[in-house]
């Protein structure tokens, strides 16, 4: 619960404590060290929950070779935040109801927690997610991306999404077409 | 780039283990499909269908059945009409399923007062619906059984679509409404267009006639066509007529057909038609029909399931399943479309149900899945 280290400067006081330690280290595809409560990540992460319940736990730093260091510093960061502000008992007492959870509006921290991210670092932190098994974090991000499509032209959405028009005029056209279907009307 | 390139129609498209784990000139392009289906999951069915014009590889991907289950135009629920209520303008009221909204929540605009205040819409009856698609018959408010066009519309989108009826009008003495039954054949998952099947019921002067059946059409100037003639009193005989509206086309087109083939196990005559058209036509039995493959399905009074298609006119004939407690059927059940099969639904002779699958298409029988008391 006290970790609120983020970067990797705790080299030496890693080994101390490696028996009872309720943080896990976790390492970026650029080589940075992060540190992370053990009871948050293996709550929030499918992935980092068998890794610990799998011991396949490096205590000098899993090597998470997909997320570069931005991405896994907030991945880090919603986890301790999150461990701070919700009641936890919330959310283990409605586990019961296996997979059927219902998807909550983002609460106002993650709103803001994901407001405040560049373009590209919203889309680092999705994928990030997803490689993660962050199904909360994913539902954020993807909430917050969705805002950003609604209402948007194919020309505007290509522009948030970076993506190429591989249409030629005339297949655009058809296509334009096939969608109108219920727009002819006169 | 790498994997939104992919075909996205592979069976395991996608997932997690794409391999760009350094890259950020393309942002989302490089996006997993699972994950751009995931946030696509997110959009209202409006930006979704504008987002096929994105790029080709978003195209494919709204539309690969995998993904579409979880994009919002699929609606998780039914639209239904309260048959208690009585009078020609019913309701439609929409009965949502959606136990999770991961998805968008859609409203679905069931007063179709997006549709009523528009010119040219006097009076809309319900008809049919079909995947989320709902046909109404536009009559004229002053003359109520003169049918001025069909109209077509989603509800969940304001998207809506004028069909113009086919052939003259109805000779005024004649209470059209009880000679016509539509179907509406939309299935998203193959294609944005729709067509409607529309079966006519006509009267013709007495004329010879043998075994209950004849090809000749003797109105008619496009050749053979599918026509069955029905003894229903001395000297009187009606026949009844398929037509398909293509929304590709914009155009009716009479079907012809190969029913005249199947052999009937049910002593109704060699050619046992008249009973699958009568059915189709008797008020009570609307709706029960399914799309699947392209083809329509519905249960005809002979205890059979008929599949017509409407595009090539072919045609296949499935039997219903034999009840389980050897006694004959009440009355006929329900065909009814779920996750890619067929299904035949029935009550028990007390409470209960049977529900039936049709696990592969090719089969000819279906096989028990599921016995429900109540």
């Amino acid at each position: 619960m006290e970790v609120d280290k983020g970067k990797g400067e705790a080299e030496e006081t890693r080994k101390v404590a490696e028996a009872d330690r309720d943080t896990v280290t976790l390492k970026s595809s650029d080589g940075k060290l992060f540190e992370v409560s053990k009871e948050a990540a293996a709550r929030l992460s499918t992935v980092l929950a068998g890794m610990i319940a799998g011991g396949s736990i490096d205590d000098n730093g899993t090597d998470l070779k997909q997320i570069g260091s931005e991405a896994l510093e907030n991945v880090v960061d919603y986890c301790n935040k999150h461990a701070n502000s919700i009641p936890s008992a919330a959310l283990i007492s409605s586990s019961i109801s296996f997979n059927t959870a219902p998807f909550k509006e983002p609460e106002e921290w993650e709103r803001k927690f994901v407001d405040r991210l560049s373009h590209d670092a919203l889309f680092d932190l999705v994928e990030a997610a997803n490689f993660l098994g962050m199904e909360r974090l994913l539902d954020v991000t993807c909430h917050k991306i969705s805002e950003m499509m609604k209402g948007k032209s194919p020309d505007q959405i290509r522009e948030v999404f970076n993506i190429k028009n591989d249409y030629t005029k005339e297949e655009l056209e058809e296509i334009r077409q096939e969608l109108a279907w219920a727009f002819y009307d006169d | 780039m790498l994997c939104s390139l992919l075909p996205t129609s592979l069976p395991t498209g996608g997932g997690m283990d794409c391999p760009n784990p350094k890259r950020r000139s393309a942002v989302v392009a490089g996006l997993p499909d699972d994950l751009l289906a995931d946030i696509l999951a997110r959009v209202p069915a409006r930006s979704l269908c504008r987002s096929k014009c994105v790029a080709k590889s978003w195209r494919d991907l709204i539309e690969d059945p995998l993904h579409r289950k979880r994009l919002p135009q699929t609606l998780h629920g039914f639209f239904f009409v309260d048959e208690k209520i009585h009078g020609r303008r019913r309701p439609i009221e929409f009965a949502s399923l959606q136990r999770e909204s991961r998805s968008v929540p859609l409203e679905i605009y069931t007063s179709l007062s997006f549709l009523t205040k528009q010119p040219g819409i006097e009076t809309l009856t319900f008809s049919d619906c079909c995947n989320g698609l709902l046909l109404f018959e536009n009559k004229q408010k002053s003359r109520p059984f003169d049918l001025l066009s069909y109209v077509v519309c989603n509800p969940a989108t304001e998207q809506w679509a004028v069909v113009p009826r086919h052939g003259p009008p109805a000779l005024a003495h004649v209470r059209e409404e009880a000679t016509r039954y539509n179907y509406l054949v939309f299935d998203p998952s193959v294609s944005s267009h729709f067509h409607l099947v529309h079966f006519g019921w006509e009267s013709k002067e007495s004329m010879e006639f043998e075994g209950g059946f004849a090809f000749d059409d003797d109105d008619d100037d496009d050749g053979v066509h599918l026509v069955h003639f029905h003894n229903i009193e001395d000297g009187e005989v009606y026949r009844t007529t398929l037509h398909v509206y293509s929304s590709v086309t914009g155009k009716w087109t009479r079907m012809q057909s190969g029913w005249s083939q199947i052999q009937s196990e049910w002593g109704w005559g060699e050619h046992n038609l008249e009973g699958w058209h009568h059915q189709g036509l008797v008020p009570y039995q609307r709706s029960r029909c399914a799309v699947l493959n392209g083809m329509l399905h519905f249960v005809t009074s002979d205890h059979r399931i008929a599949a017509v298609d409407v595009q090539e006119a072919t045609e296949k004939i499935i039997p219903l399943p034999a009840m389980p407690e050897k006694k004959s059927w009440p009355e006929p059940g329900y065909v009814a479309q779920s996750q890619g099969k067929l299904h035949y639904i029935n009550k028990k002779y007390y409470d209960g149900l049977f529900i039936w699958v049709l696990e592969d298409y090719g089969a000819t029988s279906m096989g028990l899945e599921a016995q429900c008391e109540f």
